[in-house]
């Protein structure tokens, strides 16, 4: 009894002597940075920027946005603490924006930081921007209408996301499609447009190394063809569409999830040809004012959605095949089911020449409550 | 005469073999009677004599005692009746208009009957005392639980005195397998006790052991049912009660009938039931009153008040002092600027407003509750708003605390619900060192311990460990009642199944 009567004591005085010792992290002392920016700077080394949210300070909602020279990613936020009141952490980074021109040269080893420092969530979006991210951090920081920037950009990525606009390429999505050997990520890319910040599609990676980019329309489909579409709203934009009257030229649809049939196969030189058969069921939202209930005409939108969508899907391959990135995981696929064959190439060299085809079909679900 | 109590004391020492008889001289009887209840003045002592003027002397205590009866119809029949014929030719019965009536011819026991509120008569020339139950004692009536409430329940609650209890009982179980074992307890209070069970549901075993273990208790007085569980509980450090003590005769029925025991001691309104597991303490006679669906529920909301009662002011500590990402992102900010006026650690914070609450909890049990209404507005102006504007608080500790406060107040019965308050401060002195990782550890050493406890040898975490399918079905959900035929096994029932053999 007074063993026990010694420890709690010993355990009360210590809570109430010690608490700020030893690891503690009082949240409102801390400048827990949402937003990193890493870019190139002239003599070689790494700019880095770091959004933090200013708590307690004068003006409600401001952000302080520090930009620091390094060699390291780590170097930054050690220069930081040099200049901040707070103690910068980044447990809660949201977002990493890495330039396009940094990104062409690789990014793994931006990232991997991420992967040794366990307080540093592997949760964060990585961001490829055009042109510097620190001066889109300080533009967007300040908008007025907008919020603080790094809610800013998370909400515009996370509803995007929803949308199956922009791939979710969390930190750890990056460094398991990096790893993988028959896998390449893809990136969302942002740039800053007239007070906006704007979502212009995605960048395409050759192992870390930035090598292409799609826009908007096409990294939808290529997220259908990932098979990671949910519900999206896809616009046909083609003359054929087009009205009596021609000004609406073209049809607005809502896309569901998806079926997605891959069959592999080689030819005798050992060149794999792939086929994938996508299947999209698709409501109208938008059209002209015409008999879309005749099921005639239905089978016949439907055929053109289907052509329309082969043509673009197989553009978007030859695309990918160019700049050599592998985002549906072909090459995956061959590893897990043809191992002997798969040691026996070297699949980046093989990947642009394979036969890859896409064809697509399309049902009409919903043509609305028009009558 | 100053060495007559001496034989007293060595009978006492040395067994109950030696007996002190009275003596058929009235005078003797008197005056150690009189020695006895020196300076006892409501001990009234009333000299009388029968038709035959044969001297008799009538012992009453003075508010025990129905006066009204005893003038109206005891006196002026024994006044009518000759010495010879008060007692029938065995002198096994009285000719007196009374129900109760025993004769004895052991001075202590008469000393006792006196002390007991009986009415005792001495007649010269016979060595026995008549026993009277005349006893009308001043009692409350049966009134509502008072701490106990529900809906849709009977609305009635035990009260001091053990013979109402036991009728309240009786008048529910109309049984003739309903038991007592019946006994006194504290040494100089001498107040009556029993331990009600029934006959073949209740393991013998058990009850033995209980009986035994109550009947040794070697103390002054009993103050309260609290003290019985103190005196003869296993562990004594723990802070979980044993058994549960309830003022619901309802809540005394049912667990009669799953082979339960109930201790009964006069002056307290409480009942101990034992054994009970822990989970006892989480069920409320009103869960089994209506649709099994809706009970259910209450019964899970009651489970998740108990863990936030138990763990989110140290989760509080815990994550605004070490673990600040794991606050959502919306979160973070408005969290960090009401914490950034404070000049406090959190522990320090909570404690501050934790104390405050408790103080106030404390205050209104005593206070007349008059006052307490105005301590309750002085309390909840001070802890709502004042704290925070003077930049003592933040804003959010109070909705913690408050949640918490009220989370902990689900808890139905008024032990737990301390102890769990006890055991909450203990876990945010650990969450205050170690962070969430001293959250953990508590949960952990707090479910070795319940593991460890048992109540009258039973394991006091039942159900989930050991685990038992049939119980575990009662304890987070509540099933239909025929699903419910099993009794719980807890108590060892002898007879396992509810309901007569059809």
């Amino acid at each position: 009894m007074k063993k026990l009567l010694k420890m709690v004591t010993i355990l009360i005085v210590c809570s109430l002597l010690l608490s700020g010792c030893w690891d503690q992290r009082v949240f409102e002392q801390v400048g827990f940075t949402l937003s990193y920016g890493i870019e190139e700077s002239q003599d070689g080394k790494l700019l880095i920027t770091s959004a933090y949210p200013v708590i307690g300070g004068v003006e409600k909602g401001s952000v302080d946005i520090i930009t620091t020279k390094s060699s390291l990613t780590r170097g930054g936020r050690n220069n930081m603490r040099l200049m901040t009141p707070k103690l910068i952490e980044g447990g809660k980074v949201q977002q990493v924006l890495i330039s396009d021109s940094l990104a062409k040269k690789g990014i793994h080893d931006l990232l991997e930081i991420f992967q040794r420092d366990v307080t540093l969530p592997a949760i964060a979006f990585v961001v490829i921007t055009e042109g510097s991210p620190g001066e889109l951090l300080k533009k967007a920081n300040e908008f007025k209408s907008k919020p603080r920037v790094s809610f800013y950009i998370y909400q515009l990525l996370e509803n995007n996301v929803k949308l199956s606009n922009i791939p979710n390429t969390k930190v750890f999505d990056f460094d398991i499609n990096f790893f993988a050997p028959g896998l390449d990520p893809i990136v969302p890319m942002v740039k800053v447009e007239d007070e906006q910040i704007k979502i212009t599609g995605c960048a395409l990676f050759s192992d870390d190394k930035m090598s292409g980019r799609l826009n908007n329309k096409e990294s939808n489909l290529l997220i259908g063809l990932m098979n990671q579409l949910n519900n999206s709203d896809f616009i046909f934009s083609d003359p054929k569409f087009a009205d009596k009257d021609g000004d609406k030229q073209g049809v607005a649809v809502t896309m569901f999830k998806p079926k997605r049939k891959i069959s592999i196969n080689f030819d005798e030189e050992g060149i794999p040809s792939v086929e994938i058969n996508m299947k999209y069921k698709c409501n109208i939202d938008e059209f002209e004012w015409d008999d879309t209930m005749d099921p005639k005409v239905q089978t016949d939108l439907e055929k053109t959605f289907g052509d329309n969508l082969t043509t673009m899907s197989n553009e978007i391959i030859k695309k990918l095949q160019t700049v050599n990135c592998d985002p549906i995981g072909i090459g995956d696929m061959i590893r897990a089911k043809y191992y002997d064959y798969w040691k026996s190439i070297d699949w980046k060299e093989m990947y642009p020449k394979a036969d890859i085809k896409v064809s697509t079909k399309v049902e009409i679900g919903n043509v609305g409550i028009i009558k | 005469m100053l060495f007559d109590f001496i034989p007293y004391l060595s009978y006492k020492k040395r067994g109950e073999n030696m007996q002190k008889l009275l003596s058929n001289r009235l005078e003797d009887n008197y005056s150690d009677l009189n020695d006895k209840f020196l300076d006892c003045p409501d001990i009234k002592r009333q000299r009388t004599h029968l038709k035959d003027g044969c001297p008799t002397l009538i012992i009453y205590v003075e508010g025990l005692t129905d006066i009204n009866l005893l003038q109206r119809d005891i006196i002026p029949k024994l006044q009518e009746l000759n010495s010879t014929e008060v007692f029938d030719e065995n002198m096994q019965t009285v000719r007196l208009p009374v129900a109760s009536v025993s004769i004895s011819n052991e001075f202590n026991l008469a000393v006792t009957d006196i002390l007991s509120g009986k009415t005792v008569i001495f007649i010269n020339g016979f060595d026995v005392a008549i026993s009277l139950s005349v006893i009308k004692v001043e009692k409350r009536s049966i009134s509502e639980p008072t701490i106990e409430k529900n809906v849709k329940g009977p609305q009635e609650a035990f009260i001091e005195s053990i013979n109402t209890n036991i009728s309240i009982l009786r008048r529910k179980i109309k049984n003739d397998r309903l038991k007592f074992k019946t006994f006194t307890l504290g040494e100089i209070t001498n107040q009556k006790a029993a331990i009600a069970y029934i006959e073949g549901i209740t393991n013998p075993e058990i009850l033995e052991t209980m009986h035994q273990k109550v009947k040794d208790i070697n103390y002054d007085e009993i103050t309260g049912i609290a003290s019985i569980e103190q005196l003869i509980a296993d562990n004594q450090i723990t802070p979980f009660p044993h058994y549960l003590a309830t003022e619901r005769p309802d809540k005394v029925v049912s667990n009669l009938l799953e082979g339960k025991l109930a201790i009964f001691v006069d002056g307290t309104p409480f009942v101990l039931i034992a054994p009970v597991s822990f989970f006892s303490f989480m069920q409320a006679p009103d869960d089994y009153l209506g649709n099994w669906a809706v009970h259910s529920l209450n019964r899970l909301l009651r489970f998740f008040g108990l863990i936030i009662a138990l763990f989110l002011p140290a989760l509080y500590i815990a994550i605004v002092s070490y673990h600040y990402y794991m606050i959502p992102l919306n979160l973070l900010i408005p969290l960090a600027e009401s914490r950034a006026r404070v000049p406090f650690p959190p522990i320090i914070e909570v404690l501050i407003l934790e104390t405050t609450l408790e103080m106030l909890r404390e205050a209104t049990i005593r206070l007349p509750t008059y006052i307490a209404a105005s301590v309750g507005v002085v309390g909840g102006l001070i802890i709502g708003q004042a704290a925070v504007d003077a930049g003592i608080v933040s804003n959010i500790i109070i909705i913690v605390v408050a949640i918490t406060a009220i989370a902990s107040f689900l808890i139905p019965n008024y032990d737990m619900a301390l102890t769990i308050r006890y055991i909450r401060f203990i876990v945010m002195f650990f969450a205050s060192i170690f962070g969430i990782i001293g959250v953990i550890i508590c949960g952990v050493f707090l479910i070795a311990h319940l593991v460890v406890l048992e109540s009258m040898g039973e394991p006091y975490f039942k159900p989930m460990f050991p685990f038992n399918r049939s119980d575990f079905k009662d304890i987070l959900l509540r099933p239909q009642l025929k699903n419910m035929r099993k009794r719980p096994s807890t108590a060892k029932p002898l007879d396992k199944i509810r309901g007569g053999k059809r």
